[in-house]
């Protein structure tokens, strides 16, 4: 390369790779440039009726190439329930079983909703959320648990539990898998109540009711003598280095919350982010390998993504946060949704702004890296205008496999140029995310 | 390849320029060498002291008294509290004529000057400063202060004619709004430290009449069980429509509207409650039919947001919860209050200066004018309390005034804005301009 092609590439292109080049106030995108020059789309699968699709999970072993999908009824027509489909060849991605729950049509209620993955005892499942209104069958219904061992095989598949709780009609709206320092792997469940509740999948996979597998309660801190009318939307879990302790991540009413769960059956409040402007209720939140840094969503239009920096409550100085250092958004019109944080990369399912991505080496000045508009269609008016497009996103760390799901358009799947996985030891973190390691104990970063 | 001019090398360097400037136009549009778009024209500037040691500002309608009124808080470490008269005879070199200041100034705890309006009453002018202080020195009952300014430019005839102090409620009036009511009355409404505007009449103010004989009304608020204030702004306008006089309050909860042509009886008309995003309102204006508003919430990354409101004026419902669009000048900061003169809204939008968006499409707002009066840093108290901190337009010309609390008073002109009269855009000729020597008149599709 000549000087001078040197010089050109120093000043713009190095700084556009790294996200120095002001990002975008509004939305980048066209129905023809759909994206942005970075992302490849390797795939895409549509998967029927508009606004039938909400979360998704991808196995982590390249030997396992499957993703389970959300199927919901929030628009006209659509099944309740789940798919998997494999992604053997990420650009040939196949539908491969469709689990529906039976008698669709006297169900009410959204249907499935969060799903994730996980492994006990040698064997693989997966763990779909649902919520069904009282009109119908099931309103007592939270997850149901497949064993997918003998995935691809899809004659394989079947179903092992289901989780009712018939005091907390209404379902599980978000739910997260834990490898929990102590060995066992957890499930953590919104409920119809101030708290979240925590299963042990190794107990439900065995036949387990709902009530013999609950093994722990984390409730929800209130402000002062203020009732707590709401309980919690989502949530995340973690091993925190610094304190050896496992801590749960919960947005909900009021704000967001962080407990430590070390010990399941007695949850303590380490740090709360409450009286944010803005943010009567927190939905997604997710920290920073370290701990240090949280992403937090609040969900209605023109909220951006806030980022707060916690290091004055880990360091004993308060114990509520409520300034954020920073935001983001892809368009201020609009609201992004759930996210996966690889730091300094974070991947967002952006609804109606489709797939983003945002690095925040400096977190008070997070950069629009990468986007591709999964939807183009219009705004409905079924359910809130801005609530279409991508819903879930996830991140196979092995390979940096980018999938969304997207609430009318599907499944997708893509690459980004020079993203070929993660690993948090390769950027000065402990390799922690939402990756569970199922066959290896929790351990300590290499510092 | 060779160095200079070949043609792959131009292809090459003419992608590079492309890809920086659209990057920085997509992002904040504005840099310090490049300030403001094209459109907008720097006719004069005045810096005012301290770093931010301003507020609002208000200026008079006539072009026969080209006088603008700036307060003067104290939101940093320094300044003056009090109001400045300034001289816009010449809009290019503004020129500061008077200054009002609270006595013994070191001994007031509190802000100071915070929202200004001008008033006529028979041939008499007349400014009222709302003023807040604290309780750890004197005056902390004390609300507005009103001067006489009949006789300027000459500033020896500025006198202070009356105090308006409310004991049972201190803490002062954070904003202000006189309208001329379709009484004939000239009224003031002040936010208070209580569940209520209070309503005065400024014609017994002026005549030496305390806060409690000059008190005609109360606009009841939302209870806020805290204690403070219940309103934190208002905006006061006639409605052809139903012909009412219409408050609109933003506070604790939302948005309230009320009707207030019987001033001792108002009726809630409409409220906006439950707006995800606004636990409480702040500026709140009606287009000049009373259909649309915008309605501003004070927090970092909050835009202004556009709300119809056909289906409570058609009866179909009594709040209102969903926006139809919003609009910020940069999501990362937050805009302050705003003058409504349709199809434009002109925003003191704090770190991003002054903002002008058109609202033809209430639907899609859009960017049509800016210019940033601030660009320095943050601040430290609050990260995005900073810069335009008010704005107000001279219907008579289109002057456009801004008062920055850090650089103090602009003066601008917008290309073809050279003026605004509502009925040349098929809306009443309302605003907040009050017309002190007319009665309210019906728009000119409802005259005979």
């Amino acid at each position: 390369m000549s000087n001078t092609l040197t010089l050109v590439f120093s000043v713009v292109a190095v700084p556009a790779i790294l996200g120095l080049v002001p990002s975008p106030a509004s939305a980048q995108w066209t129905a023809l440039e759909r994206g942005s020059d970075n992302i490849d789309v390797l795939g895409h699968l549509p998967l029927g009726p508009t606004l039938s699709v909400t979360d998704m999970d991808v196995e982590q072993e390249l030997s396992r190439p499957y993703a389970y999908v959300g199927r919901v009824r929030l628009g006209p027509a659509g099944p309740r329930g789940m798919d998997i489909i494999s992604i053997d060849d990420p650009e040939r991605p196949e539908l491969l079983y469709e689990w529906r729950i039976e008698d669709q049509e006297l169900h009410v209620g959204p249907g499935g909703m969060d799903v994730k993955h996980f492994k006990v005892g040698g064997r693989y499942y997966v763990v779909q959320s649902m919520q069904f209104g009282q009109g119908g069958p099931n309103s007592d219904l939270g997850a149901v648990i497949l064993d997918v061992t003998d995935l691809p095989d899809p004659s394989s598949v079947r179903e092992v539990a289901r989780v009712r709780e018939p005091l907390l009609p209404g379902g599980f709206h978000n739910i997260f898998v834990y490898k929990h320092s102590d060995g066992r792997v957890l499930l953590f469940t919104t409920v119809n109540g101030a708290y979240a509740h925590i299963y042990d999948l190794g107990l439900l996979v065995q036949g387990a009711s709902a009530e013999e597998a609950l093994a722990g309660r984390v409730p929800i801190a209130t402000s002062g003598d203020a009732p707590v009318v709401m309980g919690y939307h989502d949530f995340y879990v973690a091993y925190h280095p610094d304190t050896d302790e496992d801590r749960f991540y919960g947005g909900g009413g009021g704000g967001y919350y962080i407990y430590d769960v070390t010990n399941p059956q007695a949850p303590e409040l380490r740090i709360t982010l409450t009286g944010i402007s803005g943010v009567p209720f927190g939905h997604t939140f997710t920290p920073s390998p370290d701990g240090r840094y949280v992403v937090a969503e609040t969900e209605y239009q023109f909220a951006p993504l806030r980022f707060f920096d916690l290091q004055p409550a880990l360091d004993g100085e308060v114990t509520n946060i409520r300034q954020p250092i920073s935001g983001w958004t892809a368009d201020y019109r609009n609201v992004v949704h759930n996210h996966e944080v690889r730091w300094p990369l974070v991947f967002v399912s952006g609804y109606l702004d489709g797939l983003q991505v945002v690095n925040v080496q400096d977190p008070h000045d997070p950069q629009t890296v990468a986007y591709y508009d999964t939807y183009i269609g219009p705004r409905t008016d079924y359910i809130n205008p801005v609530f279409n497009g991508a819903f879930g996103v996830d991140v196979r760390n092995e390979d940096g496999l980018i999938l969304i799901s997207d609430m009318t358009t599907g499944f997708w799947t893509f690459r980004m140029d020079g993203f070929q996985g993660w690993n948090g030891e390769q950027w000065g973190m402990p390799d922690i995310s939402s990756v569970q390691k199922w066959d290896e104990p929790v351990r300590r970063p290499i510092s | 390849m060779s160095y200079g001019s070949s043609t792959p090398m131009r292809a090459v360097l003419s992608v590079a320029v492309a890809v920086l400037v659209l990057a920085s136009a997509a992002s904040a549009q504005w840099t310090p060498l490049n300030r403001g778009s094209d459109n907008i024209e720097v006719l004069g500037h005045l810096p005012l002291g301290p770093h931010l040691n301003v507020s609002d500002i208000d200026v008079e309608q006539e072009l026969s008294r080209p006088y603008a009124y700036v307060s003067r808080m104290v939101w940093g470490e320094g300044g003056a509290k009090g109001m400045d008269i300034i001289s816009i005879e010449d809009p290019e070199h503004p020129e500061l004529i008077y200054e009002w200041r609270i006595e013994d100034q070191d001994l007031h705890t509190g802000t100071g000057g915070m929202d200004v309006k001008h008033f006529k009453i028979g041939d008499r002018y007349y400014v009222v400063q709302s003023v807040q202080f604290g309780q750890g020195g004197p005056d902390s009952d004390m609300g507005a202060v009103v001067l006489d300014v009949t006789g300027l430019p000459d500033p020896s005839t500025v006198r202070e004619v009356n105090r308006i102090r409310e004991p049972l409620l201190p803490g002062g009036f954070h904003n202000i709004f006189v309208y001329k009511h379709s009484d004939g009355r000239v009224l003031l409404f002040t936010t208070v430290s209580g569940p209520w505007s209070h309503i005065y009449d400024l014609a017994r103010v002026v005549e030496g009449a305390s806060a409690e004989e000059a008190l005609v009304g109360r606009v009841p608020g939302p209870d806020r069980s805290g204690g403070g204030s219940a309103y934190h702004d208002m905006y006061v306008g006639y409605h052809p429509d139903s012909d009412q006089d219409r408050f609109y309050g933003g506070g604790t909860g939302g948005y309230y509207i009320y009707d207030v042509t019987d001033i001792e009886n108002p009726q809630l008309a409409i409220s906006m409650t439950g707006i995800p995003g606004v636990g409480r309102g702040h500026t709140f204006t009606p287009s000049p039919d009373g259909r649309y508003v915008v309605a501003e919430v004070e927090y970092q990354f909050a835009p202004l947001r556009i709300f119809d409101l056909k289906p409570a004026l058609d009866g179909e419902t009594m709040n209102i919860n969903r926006p139809i669009s919003g609009w910020t000048a940069d999501y990362q900061n937050l805009v302050h209050n705003h003058e409504v003169r349709w199809p434009w809204v002109f925003a003191a939008s704090y770190l991003d200066g002054l903002s002008v968006f058109n609202l033809q499409d209430p639907h899609n707002p859009v960017t049509v004018g800016y210019y940033d009066t601030y660009i320095g840093p943050r601040g430290t108290r609050s990260a995005i309390v900073g810069g335009a901190f008010g704005v107000d337009i001279r219907n008579a010309d289109g002057l456009i005034v801004v008062s920055d609390m850090s650089t103090g008073l602009w003066t601008f002109r917008m290309e073809g804005f050279q003026g605004w009269n509502g009925e040349q855009w098929g809306v009443p000729d309302i605003s907040s301009v009050q017309k002190w020597d007319e009665p309210v008149r019906r728009p000119v599709s409802e005259q005979p």
